[in-house]
């Protein structure tokens, strides 16, 4: 008889590898399922092979990605070292209207997408849980920020992430390890924020997953710079750096890569989920896993795919629905006179951050939720010198020095749940494996555009305050999808007649099946989202666990 | 983290030398991959279109207390980019003004662009600089002239060989540490 495992978790990135990490030192016999192929940081992490080694320098091969990767290229981090982390495109195909593009950025490796996320790391607030209640916006959220802060607390003990205490209501403090500097023109801009805008705006060094001391076994960052190209001090946290490695420490993991799950299979009788259906990636075949529990862990779209193809879950008809991601690309850049005695030295893999203020404390906007801003600022390089006049050894010379000191506010704005944002399975487009695929059909409204507006002025602002010169104020035109914040189509709710998931991540119509990836956001908020995934998962797994216990599953 | 702009921005500073202490058996298999795919990679360049490059490229970044664009190989990087990267009409474009370089120096001197002496080089150079930055100033919008074209692959071609890194740049793999706040020239300086 084929063995029936305590729990399955489907996908190995970073909420995979935290339900490994949860149901494994609780005892729990887990296998973990990924669709890709096992990473080794020896062999694969190439952060450090110099610029002058590769082919293009860096620039990419267009025509190689044009042909495999037209959708992932768009991504900043699918460069010439780490687009063998992002998937081939022809084999993974999704369709969208024609005129509702919509980028799906995906990993598909032991580790996902958390071998190259940004490490970006802030906590959410009743400001973001109780704004869908406040407003009247789609469902509320079935927790409140005192449910998930002790979860918050336990990841973050165990991640380190590295900031500076604010004391912010709408942007809780986080444990934190010691905040990187802030460099010289990023001071002036700090200073001017302050003295500007009291009570109201704060810029504040980011909060990001990388260590600034060594913590957990792990050695402090060497700043070398490029992160999403791996680290093989696992200076940043991974799940491949931190939590699966603590998952084998149990004894109780088993990971089995290159292994697609295809559905969850469900007993209608019992309403209970019995294990789930894989295909293996290399040979095509298809086998059955048996397990008392099941995570989806698999990415918002992968989790919702999987849902759509196991044939439950809808009752509400919610499913796949209220797809959002965040709205990135407004802001200000300009030049910061002064400091030119000064530059920096290492790549510090961090900007600044300047926390919600819109619609904060009281005051109130033409738009609804907010934004915050990130970037920073540098010194120009040698690449100003193609606009520059001039060649020869003058030329050289000049350039050898650092140029003007740039600063750039670059906006990371909430999304609107809406229902007409979705995903439905599309039968005539089947990935390489046989699978069903998504269409996707998504588009930024009328409140997100007015955010990214708003964001060009409040980063001029702010620059005009520090008195910078030649103030560019821009607003990108992004597809939804390439902020890579992709949530909700399975959300959590208070009613069954509205939601996908309960208030523990479990689906109303099977409870020994858990979401906790980004599917099951009710709201985006305007921070990054991975934080809040991680803390939802560890208290979903935690959950489970203790239902196994009572025998209650 | 905040993703482009971050990235522009560590990209505004120093990136990538020495060797990594840690691996360096692997950094040189990858690099020995990464230089035979190179050499296996189609030549577009003549000989003479090769010579004419390398020889421009040398007056825009010449050899002085360091070496200068023609010891760190721009002609080649040049090769592959405009071969393999360069949409149809930049390469076309490119080609063209470099035919048209030799063309002027055939017709004003009676030799090659690379057979001139350096100050006949310059003044031609300075000639296509005043061309390139007045259609660029008529359209800002307007398609790379030749020399913009020419010197954007010399600067990054050069800046990103080994020698523009090490020799130029002084630029550290692994720093160790962040200064934000460094005093100018007591640290390596950066790259673009």
């Amino acid at each position: 008889m084929a063995k029936t495992w305590d729990a399955i978790v489907v996908g190995s990135g970073i909420t995979g590898g935290w339900a490994a990490k949860e149901l494994t030192e609780r005892g729990l016999e887990t296998l973990v399922l990924e669709a890709g192929r096992p990473i080794s940081p020896e062999n694969d992490y190439v952060e450090h092979v110099p610029v002058w080694e590769k082919k293009f320098r860096g620039l990419r091969d267009s025509n190689r990605q044009q042909a495999r990767q037209p959708v992932q290229r768009r991504c900043y981090a699918c460069d010439e070292w780490a687009e063998q982390f992002f998937v081939d495109d022809i084999d993974n195909p999704y369709t969208t209207p024609d005129d509702k593009p919509f980028l799906w950025i995906r990993g598909r490796h032991v580790g996902g997408r958390s071998i190259m996320w940004g490490r970006q790391s802030y906590r959410w607030s009743d400001l973001d849980f109780g704004a869908n209640a406040r407003e009247g916006v789609a469902v509320d959220w079935p927790i409140r920020y005192a449910d998930l802060a002790p979860w918050y607390d336990h990841v973050e003990d165990f991640v380190g992430i590295s900031g500076e205490a604010l004391g912010l209501p709408q942007l809780p403090d986080s444990r934190f390890l010691p905040p990187m500097p802030l460099n010289c023109a990023e001071r002036v801009v700090q200073e001017a924020v302050a003295r500007h805008f009291p009570g109201e705006r704060v810029m504040t060094i980011g909060r990001a997953a990388v260590l600034t001391a060594s913590h957990r076994g792990r050695a402090a960052c060497h700043y070398c710079g490029p992160c999403h190209r791996g680290c093989i001090t696992r200076s940043y946290f991974s799940s491949l750096n931190a939590t699966l490695p603590a998952a084998q420490a149990t004894g109780k993991l088993t990971l089995r890569p290159h292994s697609v799950v295809h559905s969850v299979l469900y007993d209608q009788r019992r309403g209970r989920a019995t294990g789930v259906r894989v295909i293996d990636a290399r040979t095509r075949r298809s086998q059955d896993f048996q397990a008392r529990l099941v995570f989806l862990c698999a990415s918002t779209l992968e989790s919702t795919r999987i849902l759509l193809l196991s044939g439950f879950a809808n009752a509400s008809g919610e499913l796949g629905r209220n797809l959002m991601d965040h709205i990135m690309g407004g802001g200000a850049r300009g030049t910061i006179d002064g400091q030119d005695d000064h530059e920096t030295f290492g790549q510090r893999p961090n900007g600044i951050y300047v926390p919600r203020f819109r619609n904060v404390n009281g005051r109130a906007s033409a738009f609804l939720r907010g934004y915050g801003f990130q970037g920073g600022g540098g010194r120009a390089g040698w690449s100003r010198g193609t606009d520059l006049p001039g060649f020869g050894a003058d030329f050289k010379r000049a350039l050898r020095g650092p140029g003007p000191w740039r600063f750039t506010f670059y906006g990371f704005g909430e999304m609107l749940p809406k229902p007409e944002n979705r995903v439905a399975l599309d039968g005539d487009k089947p990935d390489a494996w046989g699978i069903p695929t998504l269409r996707i059909d998504c588009a930024y409204g009328d409140n997100e555009q007015a955010l990214l507006h708003d964001m060009a002025i409040t980063g001029a602002e702010m620059l005009a305050a520090a008195g910078a010169r030649d103030i560019e104020p821009f607003q990108e035109d992004n597809p939804p999808g390439l902020v890579i914040h992709e949530m909700g189509t399975a959300r959590m709710g208070r009613d069954a007649r509205t939601s996908v998931l309960n208030g523990w991540n479990q689906c109303w119509d099977a409870p020994n099946v858990f979401v906790t990836d980004g599917a099951c956001m009710t709201s985006s908020a305007c921070q990054n989202p991975s934080l809040t995934y991680m803390a939802i998962t560890a208290r979903a797994a935690a959950h489970a666990a203790e239902l196994v216990q009572r025998r209650e599953l | 983290m905040h993703r482009r702009d971050v990235l522009r921005l560590l990209g505004s500073t120093a990136i990538f030398t020495a060797l990594s202490t840690n691996t360096p058996e692997r950094l040189w298999a990858i690099g020995g991959r990464a230089h035979r795919s190179a050499r296996r990679g189609r030549r577009l360049f003549s000989a003479e279109q090769a010579e004419t490059v390398a020889a421009i490229a040398e007056r825009i970044i010449p050899t002085t207390d360091t070496p200068g664009a023609r010891d760190a190989g721009v002609a080649a990087f040049a090769d592959v980019i405009v071969a393999e990267r360069f949409e149809p009409a930049e390469r076309s474009r490119f080609l063209a003004g470099l035919a048209d370089v030799d063309a002027r120096s055939q017709a004003m001197h009676g030799a090659l662009f690379g057979s001139l002496d350096p100050a006949r080089q310059d003044a031609l150079l300075q000639v296509l600089e005043q061309e390139s930055l007045e259609i660029r100033a008529l359209d800002p919008d307007a398609p790379s002239p030749f020399f913009r074209q020419v010197k954007w692959l010399t600067l990054y071609g050069y800046y990103t060989s080994e020698i523009g890194q090490t020799q130029e740049l002084h630029a550290v793999i692994v720093p160790g540490r962040y200064d934000p706040c460094a005093a100018v020239g007591r640290t390596p300086p950066g790259e673009g």
